[in-house]
């Protein structure tokens, strides 16, 4: 009973990594503002009216205000939408964001990701799911004087630690997935992705007739991976080990599979699990306005206060 | 894992904006593929089937960080709803006919031929198709591709469709 005292009163005093929290915040925010800016080049058939898929309309009530790319006049003024996010997103990149300006980007979010939903990967799901964690990512000071205060440190913890939580059900779910066919199973699904021209190179499609042992153990690692993290991650010696092999993973996806979206909104959601005096060295050398500064002969304000 | 009503009202619920689709999470490989591919009527006969898709896939190849992925992928699901078009109700019975022209799946194709071929003014009938592409793995691990056609009726073009 002590122990849940003891862990109720942190939840509402202590503020969970404060500088984590805020560098995965921005570095989500860099994740978001690339790949949707990285689409504009193309951005009349991802949100316009130039779409190759068939876009129906399901929705009504307040569930159409997320689906408003998928009707024929916000599809004409898709710029309502994307670059208002752009700003938002680039804001918060240089830490000018808050409760309103991350509810609006979820919410502008929500509508970009539904506009192109049936080309969508499992990226830009967890994109839309962290992003809305995102907005609890208050700046508070531990030790709160107010009730608001107490309140957002909860809502703060409670959000990071979810985002946490999301990548875990994540994992879970794809590998438990993968239980349920036998290409993963019986080592041969790395083997058959990498030969289908769209999840392959064509210098791999050359050679790649018979599955090998090396194709076979990269299986069987990446099911272990996707399996295990759930438990290991929340031990602290392993983390490092674990995030690593995470890592490889991801970036194979990308550069080798060829899924380059999926592959770095993963590593950069990895963000949030920097430890919290690394990320307060990080968040250091990013922040530009140490620079500025000086030079207005002001002093240096630390932590992490509004 | 949840039992089936449970599963249908918490999607309600959460579509669209909790929805969260875990199985897009690298699932099974997709060791069937549906490329979408045409052929064009003019006054000097059809032409050569086109695989539209190809050219985007190349420059992704060239380039990871190529967007045209995103267009590819599109394409790709042309195919997809062209397969599925023809094996499911209603499309199945209208496909064949002239009035399959209209089905949603073969207006798209035409959004792709105008895209690829420009204003098409001298086009006078049009074909789609689905190559169908199998991968399968023996006992021994080798791969062994088995592919197939299925060919939609040729269709008068008509530019207002």
């Amino acid at each position: 009973m002590q122990k849940i005292d003891r862990w109720l009163t942190q939840l509402q005093s202590e503020v969970a990594n404060p500088f984590s929290s805020q560098l995965y915040l921005r570095i989500i925010n860099l994740t978001a503002f690339a790949l949707i800016a990285w689409m504009i080049p193309i951005a009349n058939e991802v949100w316009g009216m130039d779409h190759f898929v068939i876009i129906d309309h399901g929705f009504t009530g307040y569930r159409r205000l997320a689906v408003l790319l998928r009707e024929p006049f916000f599809r004409e003024h898709y710029q309502w939408f994307l670059y208002p996010f752009l700003g938002l997103t680039g804001l918060a990149v240089l830490g000018f964001s808050n409760f309103i300006s991350r509810l609006f980007t979820w919410v502008l979010f929500v509508n970009l990701h539904w506009a192109d939903y049936e080309v969508s990967n499992g990226g830009w799901h967890v994109l839309h799911h962290l992003l809305l964690l995102s907005i609890f990512l208050f700046r508070v000071e531990d030790h709160p004087k107010t009730r608001v205060q107490s309140t957002k440190i909860v809502l703060h913890n409670l959000g990071f630690w979810f985002s946490w939580i999301q990548i875990s059900i994540l994992y879970l779910t794809a590998g438990s997935h993968k239980f349920l066919g036998s290409y993963w199973l019986y080592g041969d699904a790395l083997f058959v992705t990498l030969n289908i021209q769209e999840f392959s190179l064509p210098w791999i499609l050359e050679f790649l007739d018979t599955n090998t042992w090396y194709l076979r153990f990269a299986n069987w690692v990446s099911l272990f991976y996707q399996i295990s993290f759930p438990v290991l991650i929340w031990f602290r010696p392993i983390r490092p080990y674990l995030l690593s092999i995470g890592l490889v993973f991801h970036l194979s996806i990308a550069f080798l599979v060829g899924v380059i979206d999926f592959g770095l909104i993963l590593v950069a959601a990895y963000a949030m699990f920097i430890p919290n005096n690394r990320a307060k060295k990080l968040l250091y050398w990013i922040d530009f306005s140490r620079f500025l500064r000086p030079m207005a002969g002001t002093r240096s304000i630390k932590g992490t206060g509004d | 894992m949840l039992p089936k009503s449970l599963f249908y009202a918490s999607s309600q619920f959460l579509a669209p904006w909790f929805y969260q689709n875990l199985t897009a999470f690298a699932p099974e490989p997709p060791f069937n593929r549906h490329v979408f591919v045409y052929r064009v009527k003019d006054k000097s006969g059809w032409s050569k089937w086109d695989y539209p898709a190809y050219p985007y896939l190349q420059k992704q190849w060239q380039n990871r960080f190529d967007p045209a992925i995103k267009t590819h992928d599109q394409l790709e699901l042309v195919g997809d709803n062209l397969y599925w078009t023809a094996h499911s109700y209603p499309g199945e019975k209208i496909y064949l006919t002239e009035k399959g022209r209209k089905l949603p799946a073969v207006v798209s194709c035409k959004k792709v031929m105008r895209k690829v071929q420009g204003q098409l003014l001298e086009i006078d009938s049009f074909q789609v198709a689905v190559y169908i592409e199998r991968l399968r793995v023996n006992e021994e691990g080798v791969l062994s591709r088995t592919d197939s056609a299925l060919f939609f009726p040729k269709y008068v073009w008509d530019a207002e469709d």
